[in-house]
């Protein structure tokens, strides 16, 4: 049985843009073979200051090497205070390419059915391209879209995010 | 005698249709936006996405329908070079993980524990999505199931309709 639909949207609409700032990122490469374990040090490590993970994602890159990055809320320190997930890392990726990004933001949004509609991440992409927007991680994940931008950058992502979707204004119900 | 293995309750597991997994690599002349654009005006879906810029140009890997593939592989000629398929491939996704780090290191210490392909990896507060082989995914549930429970009337593992854009 098949049920068709007909709609118009001049410019794709969203639930919302929301934001969070101060977060932490890390970035590691390593061999395709120890994805499994390479995944579960990068969260057992995050995981002693009892974090919350915000974003995984692990992919491949050229000649068997993935790449993980790992984005949590990590409690703000006081300036000039150790790092002890810094130190924890060092360790687990000893050898290996990673870096820890600090103070980094999040902006996500979601809308009806992104993930079974093409356009979405050409849409997302096309706007962060327009504006010079520099992306550090950016993932499309069911109908949720992710961006994650260096310090201070959320506010004009939301800006040019806004010139390609729409939050449509909630109507008053009697 | 062994401890019981712990097991965290979760809404529900869910597989894909038979999917093709893209690795999308940018050049000077060549960014991923353009790609993007490509496969839009062929109105061809991207079912999951994941780029990054760790060395200054955002590149990744993107998945889209087998059905497509055809298609996509046809539009995305002009960028030669620029582009890898792994296929056929599939994805779990198990909901919603909440930000439970104990539970996503438990997935993947049973995922590494059984030694399947491991191709992509999305996980928000969500859920958790795993891209394998499309063949494997059975397994796939088989594995996860060693450390999630299900509710009782949990739905079917692979839905019983498509939403598709025309």
């Amino acid at each position: 049985m098949e049920t068709i639909a007909f709609y118009r949207e001049t410019i794709i609409k969203t639930y919302g843009f929301f934001e969070k700032t101060g977060l932490s990122l890390i970035t590691v490469e390593f061999p395709v073979i120890q994805t499994g374990m390479y995944v579960a040090r990068a969260l057992d490590s995050v995981s002693t200051s009892g974090s919350s993970v915000l974003l995984l994602t692990v992919r491949p890159l050229a000649a068997g090497t993935m790449r993980l990055n790992l984005l949590w809320d990590e409690e703000e320190k006081e300036r000039g205070e150790a790092d002890p997930i810094y130190h924890l890392l060092e360790q687990e990726f000893k050898g290996l390419r990673w870096r820890k990004e600090k103070e980094v933001e999040l902006i996500f949004f979601q809308g009806p059915h992104y993930g079974d509609r093409y356009g979405i991440a050409s849409a997302a992409l096309g706007a962060a391209a327009d504006s010079d927007v520099p992306l550090l991680v950016a993932a499309c994940i069911g109908a949720t879209v992710f961006w994650v931008l260096p310090k201070g950058q959320g506010a004009p992502a939301r800006e040019s995010l806004s010139r390609a979707f729409v939050v449509p204004e909630s109507k008053d119900r009697n | 005698m062994d401890s019981p293995v712990r097991k965290f309750s979760v809404g529900g597991l869910k597989l894909s249709a038979e999917l093709v997994l893209l690795r999308l690599k940018a050049s000077e002349a060549v960014q991923i936006v353009h790609m993007f654009r490509v496969l839009t005006e062929h109105q061809i879906n991207l079912i999951g996405v994941t780029l990054d810029a760790f060395h200054g140009r955002l590149d990744g890997v993107c998945s889209l329908l087998a059905e497509d593939r055809v298609k996509a592989e046809k539009v995305l000629g002009i960028f030669q070079g620029c582009l890898e398929m792994t296929a056929p491939v599939g994805t779990i996704t198990v909901f919603p993980v909440q930000a439970r780090i104990e539970l996503l290191s438990a997935l993947f210490a049973a995922w590494g524990g059984a030694g399947l392909p491991l191709y992509h990896i999305a996980s928000s507060t969500s859920s958790l999505t795993i891209t394998t082989d499309f063949q494997l995914l059975d397994d796939a549930v088989s594995v996860v199931s060693r450390v999630v429970s299900l509710p009782e009337n949990h739905a079917p593992f692979r839905p019983e309709f498509r939403v598709k854009q025309i």
